[in-house]
Protein backbone atom coordinates (compact mmCIF):
# COMPACT_ATOMS: atom_id res chain seq x y z
CA UNK A 1 0.00 0.00 0.00
CA UNK A 2 1.14 3.41 -1.08
CA UNK A 3 -0.54 5.20 1.39
CA UNK A 4 1.48 5.31 4.64
CA UNK A 5 4.76 6.15 2.86
CA UNK A 6 3.05 9.88 1.96
CA UNK A 7 2.32 9.64 5.83
CA UNK A 8 5.81 9.16 6.94
CA UNK A 9 6.78 11.74 4.21
CA UNK A 10 4.89 14.37 5.97
CA UNK A 11 6.01 13.19 9.06
CA UNK A 12 10.01 13.81 7.76
CA UNK A 13 8.96 17.12 6.31
CA UNK A 14 7.32 18.17 9.77
CA UNK A 15 10.28 16.84 12.19
CA UNK A 16 13.13 18.83 9.41
CA UNK A 17 10.91 21.75 9.77
CA UNK A 18 11.52 21.98 13.53
CA UNK A 19 15.06 21.37 13.59
CA UNK A 20 15.01 24.37 10.91
CA UNK A 21 12.77 27.03 13.33
CA UNK A 22 15.01 25.36 16.36
CA UNK A 23 18.33 26.80 14.45
CA UNK A 24 16.23 29.94 13.39
CA UNK A 25 15.16 30.52 17.00
CA UNK A 26 18.89 29.95 17.79
CA UNK A 27 20.18 32.77 15.65
CA UNK A 28 17.66 35.12 16.50
CA UNK A 29 18.25 34.71 20.10
CA UNK A 30 22.34 35.28 19.47
CA UNK A 31 21.69 38.25 16.88
CA UNK A 32 23.80 40.39 19.50
CA UNK A 33 25.99 37.66 20.54
CA UNK A 34 29.70 38.85 19.05
CA UNK A 35 31.95 36.47 16.97
CA UNK A 36 28.33 34.29 17.30
CA UNK A 37 28.17 32.03 13.40
CA UNK A 38 24.53 31.35 12.30
CA UNK A 39 23.57 27.48 12.32
CA UNK A 40 21.67 26.43 9.10
CA UNK A 41 19.74 23.73 8.71
CA UNK A 42 20.11 21.89 5.67
CA UNK A 43 17.48 20.65 4.27
CA UNK A 44 17.28 17.72 1.57
CA UNK A 45 14.97 14.98 0.01
CA UNK A 46 16.71 11.83 0.57
CA UNK A 47 14.89 9.81 -1.73
CA UNK A 48 10.86 10.85 -1.02
CA UNK A 49 11.57 11.50 1.92
CA UNK A 50 12.94 15.01 3.88
CA UNK A 51 16.33 14.70 5.90
CA UNK A 52 17.99 17.54 7.89
CA UNK A 53 21.33 18.33 9.24
CA UNK A 54 22.80 21.55 11.02
CA UNK A 55 25.96 23.01 10.10
CA UNK A 56 27.46 25.99 11.18
CA UNK A 57 27.71 28.98 8.58
CA UNK A 58 31.36 30.76 8.51
CA UNK A 59 30.18 34.03 7.81
CA UNK A 60 31.98 36.88 8.46
CA UNK A 61 30.14 39.45 10.93
CA UNK A 62 29.87 43.03 10.64
CA UNK A 63 33.10 44.99 12.27
CA UNK A 64 32.27 47.40 15.47
CA UNK A 65 34.18 50.02 16.61
CA UNK A 66 34.44 49.79 20.58
CA UNK A 67 37.63 51.81 21.60
CA UNK A 68 38.26 49.29 24.30
CA UNK A 69 41.86 48.16 24.02
CA UNK A 70 41.28 44.34 24.69
CA UNK A 71 38.61 44.03 22.34
CA UNK A 72 39.80 41.71 19.38
CA UNK A 73 38.17 41.23 15.88
CA UNK A 74 39.05 38.66 13.64
CA UNK A 75 38.69 39.36 9.82
CA UNK A 76 38.80 36.23 7.54
CA UNK A 77 38.62 32.71 8.77
CA UNK A 78 40.12 31.24 12.03
CA UNK A 79 39.88 31.37 15.78
CA UNK A 80 41.30 32.41 18.80
CA UNK A 81 42.99 29.78 20.89
CA UNK A 82 41.63 29.24 24.85
CA UNK A 83 42.56 27.26 27.45
CA UNK A 84 39.89 25.23 28.16
CA UNK A 85 39.04 23.22 31.13
CA UNK A 86 39.52 19.82 28.93
CA UNK A 87 42.00 21.73 26.58
CA UNK A 88 42.64 23.95 23.91
CA UNK A 89 39.22 25.68 22.85
CA UNK A 90 38.55 27.86 19.98
CA UNK A 91 36.43 30.72 19.76
CA UNK A 92 35.61 34.26 17.30
CA UNK A 93 34.09 35.89 20.08
CA UNK A 94 37.21 38.42 20.82
CA UNK A 95 36.01 40.55 23.99
CA UNK A 96 38.91 40.05 26.15
CA UNK A 97 39.90 41.17 29.22
CA UNK A 98 42.83 41.01 31.62
CA UNK A 99 42.96 39.63 34.73
CA UNK A 100 44.45 40.02 38.36
CA UNK A 101 47.62 38.63 37.00
CA UNK A 102 47.80 40.45 34.01
CA UNK A 103 46.90 37.47 31.90
CA UNK A 104 44.75 37.95 28.37
CA UNK A 105 41.04 36.49 29.23
CA UNK A 106 38.15 35.78 27.07
CA UNK A 107 34.75 36.66 28.14
CA UNK A 108 34.04 32.99 29.93
CA UNK A 109 37.72 33.70 31.88
CA UNK A 110 39.48 31.04 29.81
CA UNK A 111 43.29 32.21 29.02
CA UNK A 112 43.88 33.47 25.40
CA UNK A 113 46.65 31.38 24.11
CA UNK A 114 50.05 32.80 22.65
CA UNK A 115 52.59 31.06 21.13
CA UNK A 116 54.17 30.08 24.57
CA UNK A 117 50.83 29.35 26.41
CA UNK A 118 48.30 32.12 28.18
CA UNK A 119 49.42 35.30 27.05
CA UNK A 120 50.42 38.50 29.96
CA UNK A 121 49.30 41.63 28.27
CA UNK A 122 51.58 44.61 29.60
CA UNK A 123 49.72 47.84 30.03
CA UNK A 124 51.28 49.59 27.45
CA UNK A 125 51.10 46.30 25.07
CA UNK A 126 49.51 46.90 21.30
CA UNK A 127 48.57 44.15 19.38
CA UNK A 128 49.16 44.48 15.33
CA UNK A 129 46.86 43.10 12.83
CA UNK A 130 49.29 40.13 12.55
CA UNK A 131 48.40 38.98 16.11
CA UNK A 132 51.55 40.11 17.10
CA UNK A 133 52.22 41.85 20.24
CA UNK A 134 54.28 44.42 20.96
CA UNK A 135 55.15 46.12 24.22
CA UNK A 136 58.53 49.25 24.52
CA UNK A 137 59.07 48.49 20.91
CA UNK A 138 59.62 44.64 21.72
CA UNK A 139 57.72 41.32 20.19
CA UNK A 140 56.77 39.91 23.07
CA UNK A 141 54.34 37.04 21.80
CA UNK A 142 51.85 36.29 19.20
CA UNK A 143 48.11 35.61 19.15
CA UNK A 144 47.57 31.95 18.24
CA UNK A 145 45.11 32.02 15.62
CA UNK A 146 43.90 28.68 14.10
CA UNK A 147 42.00 27.49 11.28
CA UNK A 148 41.16 23.91 10.64
CA UNK A 149 41.66 22.32 7.29
CA UNK A 150 39.84 18.85 7.34
CA UNK A 151 40.10 18.82 10.93
CA UNK A 152 43.86 19.50 11.25
CA UNK A 153 44.48 22.94 13.01
CA UNK A 154 47.04 25.11 10.97
CA UNK A 155 47.92 29.00 11.60
CA UNK A 156 44.88 30.85 10.00
CA UNK A 157 45.82 34.19 8.13
CA UNK A 158 42.95 36.28 9.69
CA UNK A 159 44.22 39.47 11.05
CA UNK A 160 43.47 41.20 14.15
CA UNK A 161 41.80 44.79 14.67
CA UNK A 162 42.34 45.85 18.40
CA UNK A 163 39.24 48.11 19.26
CA UNK A 164 37.11 46.41 17.22
CA UNK A 165 34.17 43.75 17.67
CA UNK A 166 33.03 41.28 15.37
CA UNK A 167 29.41 41.46 15.65
CA UNK A 168 27.27 38.16 15.37
CA UNK A 169 26.82 36.66 11.89
CA UNK A 170 23.27 36.40 12.14
CA UNK A 171 20.91 38.46 9.69
CA UNK A 172 17.91 38.93 11.18
CA UNK A 173 15.79 39.90 8.34
CA UNK A 174 16.61 36.42 6.37
CA UNK A 175 16.28 34.32 9.56
CA UNK A 176 12.26 35.98 9.79
CA UNK A 177 11.81 35.03 6.56
CA UNK A 178 13.32 31.40 7.18
CA UNK A 179 10.98 31.26 10.38
CA UNK A 180 7.92 32.28 8.22
CA UNK A 181 8.58 29.84 5.38
CA UNK A 182 9.49 26.72 7.81
CA UNK A 183 5.97 27.57 9.46
CA UNK A 184 4.19 27.44 6.03
CA UNK A 185 5.94 24.38 5.21
CA UNK A 186 5.33 22.94 7.96
CA UNK A 187 1.20 23.49 7.84
CA UNK A 188 1.54 22.27 4.39
CA UNK A 189 3.38 19.00 5.55
CA UNK A 190 0.52 19.11 8.23
CA UNK A 191 -1.88 19.70 5.58
CA UNK A 192 -0.51 16.59 3.56
CA UNK A 193 -0.66 14.13 6.54
CA UNK A 194 -4.25 14.97 7.58
CA UNK A 195 -5.43 14.39 3.65
CA UNK A 196 -3.41 11.35 3.57
CA UNK A 197 -5.38 9.93 6.81
CA UNK A 198 -8.69 11.25 5.34
CA UNK A 199 -7.99 9.01 1.85
CA UNK A 200 -7.11 6.25 4.31
CA UNK A 201 -10.41 6.08 6.44
CA UNK A 202 -11.99 6.70 3.50
CA UNK A 203 -10.37 3.32 2.54
CA UNK A 204 -10.71 1.57 5.84
CA UNK A 205 -14.22 3.04 6.92
CA UNK A 206 -16.53 4.28 4.34
CA UNK A 207 -15.32 1.71 1.27
CA UNK A 208 -16.15 -1.86 3.45
CA UNK A 209 -20.09 0.31 3.95
CA UNK A 210 -20.54 0.27 0.25
CA UNK A 211 -20.00 -3.27 -0.38
CA UNK A 212 -21.96 -4.46 2.15
CA UNK B 1 10.69 22.51 19.06
CA UNK B 2 11.21 22.83 22.56
CA UNK B 3 14.39 24.10 21.80
CA UNK B 4 12.92 26.54 19.82
CA UNK B 5 11.01 27.86 23.17
CA UNK B 6 13.27 27.73 24.91
CA UNK B 7 15.78 29.62 22.40
CA UNK B 8 13.63 32.26 22.39
CA UNK B 9 12.57 32.79 25.67
CA UNK B 10 16.38 33.54 26.21
CA UNK B 11 16.68 35.61 23.93
CA UNK B 12 13.81 37.57 25.79
CA UNK B 13 15.33 37.41 28.96
CA UNK B 14 18.69 38.11 27.35
CA UNK B 15 17.19 41.62 26.01
CA UNK B 16 15.19 42.60 28.73
CA UNK B 17 18.55 42.41 30.70
CA UNK B 18 20.26 44.80 28.17
CA UNK B 19 17.29 47.04 28.71
CA UNK B 20 17.46 47.01 32.32
CA UNK B 21 21.94 48.15 31.53
CA UNK B 22 20.86 50.61 29.22
CA UNK B 23 18.38 52.49 32.06
CA UNK B 24 20.93 52.54 34.76
CA UNK B 25 23.40 54.17 32.72
CA UNK B 26 21.02 56.79 31.04
CA UNK B 27 19.68 57.34 34.34
CA UNK B 28 23.25 58.02 35.49
CA UNK B 29 23.90 60.70 32.43
CA UNK B 30 24.58 63.69 34.35
CA UNK B 31 26.75 61.49 37.72
CA UNK B 32 30.44 62.73 37.25
CA UNK B 33 32.88 60.06 37.23
CA UNK B 34 30.05 57.20 36.16
CA UNK B 35 31.28 54.57 34.49
CA UNK B 36 28.83 52.81 31.75
CA UNK B 37 28.05 49.20 31.79
CA UNK B 38 28.32 47.31 28.77
CA UNK B 39 26.07 44.52 28.49
CA UNK B 40 27.38 41.59 27.19
CA UNK B 41 25.98 38.20 25.20
CA UNK B 42 26.72 34.84 25.62
CA UNK B 43 25.52 31.68 23.07
CA UNK B 44 24.30 29.15 25.72
CA UNK B 45 25.29 25.98 25.00
CA UNK B 46 23.38 22.50 26.60
CA UNK B 47 24.99 19.62 28.05
CA UNK B 48 24.22 17.71 24.62
CA UNK B 49 26.55 20.46 22.94
CA UNK B 50 23.60 21.99 20.84
CA UNK B 51 22.77 25.73 20.83
CA UNK B 52 20.05 26.35 23.63
CA UNK B 53 19.95 30.18 23.20
CA UNK B 54 21.60 33.51 24.34
CA UNK B 55 22.51 34.81 27.86
CA UNK B 56 22.95 38.07 28.87
CA UNK B 57 23.40 38.17 32.85
CA UNK B 58 26.75 39.87 32.83
CA UNK B 59 28.14 43.33 32.34
CA UNK B 60 31.45 44.69 31.70
CA UNK B 61 31.92 47.90 33.30
CA UNK B 62 34.03 50.46 30.60
CA UNK B 63 36.27 52.84 31.50
CA UNK B 64 36.78 54.94 28.37
CA UNK B 65 37.18 58.65 28.82
CA UNK B 66 34.09 60.88 29.52
CA UNK B 67 34.10 64.36 28.24
CA UNK B 68 35.22 67.13 30.34
CA UNK B 69 33.18 70.20 31.01
CA UNK B 70 34.94 72.92 32.47
CA UNK B 71 33.37 74.96 35.64
CA UNK B 72 34.22 77.66 37.86
CA UNK B 73 34.73 75.75 40.96
CA UNK B 74 38.54 75.17 42.09
CA UNK B 75 38.20 72.20 43.69
CA UNK B 76 36.69 70.98 40.83
CA UNK B 77 38.77 68.04 39.31
CA UNK B 78 39.08 65.65 36.32
CA UNK B 79 41.49 63.25 34.72
CA UNK B 80 41.87 63.54 31.33
CA UNK B 81 43.33 60.04 30.74
CA UNK B 82 43.57 56.78 32.48
CA UNK B 83 43.83 56.87 36.61
CA UNK B 84 41.65 57.11 39.53
CA UNK B 85 41.54 58.96 42.26
CA UNK B 86 42.13 57.37 45.46
CA UNK B 87 39.96 58.27 48.34
CA UNK B 88 38.88 57.19 52.24
CA UNK B 89 35.48 56.93 53.18
CA UNK B 90 34.31 58.09 56.72
CA UNK B 91 34.69 54.61 57.86
CA UNK B 92 38.25 54.61 56.55
CA UNK B 93 38.09 52.20 54.19
CA UNK B 94 40.12 52.85 50.62
CA UNK B 95 37.85 53.36 47.24
CA UNK B 96 38.41 54.45 43.77
CA UNK B 97 36.62 56.87 42.01
CA UNK B 98 36.74 58.70 38.70
CA UNK B 99 34.27 61.46 40.26
CA UNK B 100 35.92 64.80 40.60
CA UNK B 101 33.25 66.96 42.17
CA UNK B 102 35.29 67.68 45.34
CA UNK B 103 34.46 70.53 48.22
CA UNK B 104 36.84 71.67 50.90
CA UNK B 105 36.44 70.94 54.51
CA UNK B 106 36.93 73.08 57.46
CA UNK B 107 40.13 71.13 58.15
CA UNK B 108 41.82 71.30 54.44
CA UNK B 109 40.57 68.32 53.22
CA UNK B 110 39.00 67.91 50.20
CA UNK B 111 35.92 65.90 50.50
CA UNK B 112 33.32 64.45 47.74
CA UNK B 113 29.55 64.97 48.85
CA UNK B 114 29.18 61.11 50.08
CA UNK B 115 31.96 62.58 52.63
CA UNK B 116 35.04 60.66 51.24
CA UNK B 117 38.11 62.28 51.32
CA UNK B 118 41.41 62.68 48.86
CA UNK B 119 44.01 60.34 50.17
CA UNK B 120 47.31 62.11 50.98
CA UNK B 121 46.02 65.69 50.50
CA UNK B 122 45.59 68.28 52.97
CA UNK B 123 45.64 71.75 52.81
CA UNK B 124 47.11 74.16 54.68
CA UNK B 125 45.43 76.36 57.07
CA UNK B 126 44.27 80.03 56.03
CA UNK B 127 44.68 78.90 52.18
CA UNK B 128 42.91 81.52 50.44
CA UNK B 129 43.09 80.14 46.49
CA UNK B 130 44.76 77.07 45.08
CA UNK B 131 46.27 75.73 41.84
CA UNK B 132 46.75 72.02 40.60
CA UNK B 133 48.77 71.82 38.10
CA UNK B 134 48.42 68.48 35.51
CA UNK B 135 51.04 66.62 36.60
CA UNK B 136 49.29 66.60 39.97
CA UNK B 137 51.38 69.02 42.26
CA UNK B 138 49.17 71.59 44.50
CA UNK B 139 50.10 75.39 45.24
CA UNK B 140 48.46 77.23 47.78
CA UNK B 141 48.12 81.09 48.65
CA UNK B 142 48.05 81.10 52.13
CA UNK B 143 47.27 84.42 53.75
CA UNK B 144 50.10 85.80 55.21
CA UNK B 145 52.97 84.48 52.58
CA UNK B 146 53.72 86.21 49.43
CA UNK B 147 54.98 83.30 47.58
CA UNK B 148 52.58 80.49 46.98
CA UNK B 149 53.04 77.21 48.91
CA UNK B 150 53.97 73.75 48.00
CA UNK B 151 50.84 71.67 49.18
CA UNK B 152 51.73 68.56 48.10
CA UNK B 153 50.53 66.56 45.09
CA UNK B 154 47.39 64.40 44.00
CA UNK B 155 47.93 60.36 43.28
CA UNK B 156 46.36 58.18 40.81
CA UNK B 157 45.69 54.65 40.76
CA UNK B 158 44.93 52.25 38.86
CA UNK B 159 44.96 47.99 38.66
CA UNK B 160 45.82 45.17 35.70
CA UNK B 161 41.97 44.53 35.74
CA UNK B 162 39.75 47.65 35.85
CA UNK B 163 37.03 45.70 35.26
CA UNK B 164 36.71 43.77 39.00
CA UNK B 165 36.58 47.01 40.53
CA UNK B 166 33.98 46.20 42.62
CA UNK B 167 30.97 49.41 42.46
CA UNK B 168 29.23 49.78 46.21
CA UNK B 169 25.92 51.79 47.18
CA UNK B 170 27.99 55.09 47.92
CA UNK B 171 29.16 55.39 44.15
CA UNK B 172 32.43 54.16 44.92
CA UNK B 173 34.48 51.36 43.68
CA UNK B 174 36.50 48.97 45.75
CA UNK B 175 39.52 46.64 45.08
CA UNK B 176 39.33 43.03 44.82
CA UNK B 177 40.51 39.93 44.95
CA UNK B 178 40.54 40.09 40.61
CA UNK B 179 41.33 43.65 40.28
CA UNK B 180 45.63 43.04 41.50
CA UNK B 181 47.63 45.13 43.30
CA UNK B 182 46.77 48.77 43.01
CA UNK B 183 49.57 50.44 40.84
CA UNK B 184 50.36 53.72 42.17
CA UNK B 185 51.84 57.12 40.26
CA UNK B 186 51.33 60.70 39.30
CA UNK B 187 49.37 62.28 36.85
CA UNK B 188 50.97 62.93 33.64
CA UNK B 189 53.63 59.96 33.60
CA UNK B 190 53.74 56.19 33.34
CA UNK B 191 50.43 56.31 31.71
CA UNK B 192 48.36 57.83 33.60
CA UNK B 193 46.27 60.92 32.37
CA UNK B 194 46.19 64.46 33.17
CA UNK B 195 45.17 66.34 35.63
CA UNK B 196 42.45 69.41 34.82
CA UNK B 197 41.31 71.44 37.39
CA UNK B 198 37.83 73.25 37.27
CA UNK B 199 37.10 70.42 35.24
CA UNK B 200 34.28 67.89 35.95
CA UNK B 201 34.60 64.52 33.57
CA UNK B 202 30.80 63.47 32.57
CA UNK B 203 29.85 59.97 32.85
CA UNK B 204 30.99 58.28 29.75
CA UNK B 205 27.51 57.35 28.42
CA UNK B 206 26.55 58.43 25.04
CA UNK B 207 22.91 58.94 24.96
CA UNK B 208 22.68 58.77 21.39
CA UNK B 209 24.13 55.33 20.97
CA UNK B 210 22.03 54.39 24.21
CA UNK B 211 18.72 55.30 22.52
CA UNK B 212 19.78 53.09 19.60
CA UNK B 213 20.46 50.30 21.76
CA UNK B 214 16.96 50.66 23.28
CA UNK B 215 15.77 50.87 19.76
CA UNK B 216 17.51 47.36 19.02
CA UNK B 217 16.54 45.98 22.01
CA UNK B 218 13.34 45.96 21.54
CA UNK B 219 13.04 44.92 18.20
CA UNK B 220 15.47 41.83 18.53
CA UNK B 221 12.89 40.98 21.26
CA UNK B 222 10.31 40.82 19.06
CA UNK B 223 12.01 38.95 17.09
CA UNK B 224 12.73 36.07 19.88
CA UNK B 225 9.00 36.85 20.51
CA UNK B 226 8.01 35.64 17.26
CA UNK B 227 10.00 32.80 17.20
CA UNK B 228 8.51 31.35 20.19
CA UNK B 229 5.28 32.28 18.32
CA UNK B 230 5.69 30.17 15.26
CA UNK B 231 6.87 27.12 17.56
CA UNK B 232 3.76 27.64 19.36
CA UNK B 233 2.29 27.69 15.86
CA UNK B 234 3.88 24.38 14.59
CA UNK B 235 2.75 22.79 18.02
CA UNK B 236 -0.42 24.12 17.43
CA UNK B 237 -0.79 22.36 13.64
CA UNK B 238 1.13 19.08 14.96
CA UNK B 239 -2.11 18.68 18.19
CA UNK B 240 -4.39 19.31 15.08
CA UNK B 241 -3.38 16.39 12.98
CA UNK B 242 -5.85 14.28 14.45
CA UNK B 243 -9.42 15.97 13.86
CA UNK B 244 -11.79 12.92 15.27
Amino acid sequence: MQLPNALTSAAAGMRAQTSRLDAIAENLANADTPGYRPRRALVRGFGEQMQSAVVTASVQGALRHTGVATDLALVGPGSFAVAGANGVEYTRDGRMSVDASGALCDVRGRHVLGSLGAIHLPHDATIHSDGRIFSHGQVIDRLRIVDFDGGVARRAHASVRAGYLEESGVDPISEMTSLVAAERAFEADQKAAQQTDDALKRAVVELPAVRS
Amino acid sequence: MNRALAAGASGMAAQQNVLDIIAANLSNVDTPGFRADRPEFASLIGPDGRGMGALSQRSARLFSQGKLDPTSNDFDLAIDGEGLFEVRTASGAVAYTRAGNFTRDTAGALRLPNNAALAHVRLPAGTLAVTFDQDGRIHARVAGKPAPVDAGRVRLCSFANLSGLRLEDDGLFYASRDTGPVLRGAPDSGGFGKLRQRCLERANVNVVNAMMSVLAAQRAYEANAKSVQAADEMLRLANNLERG
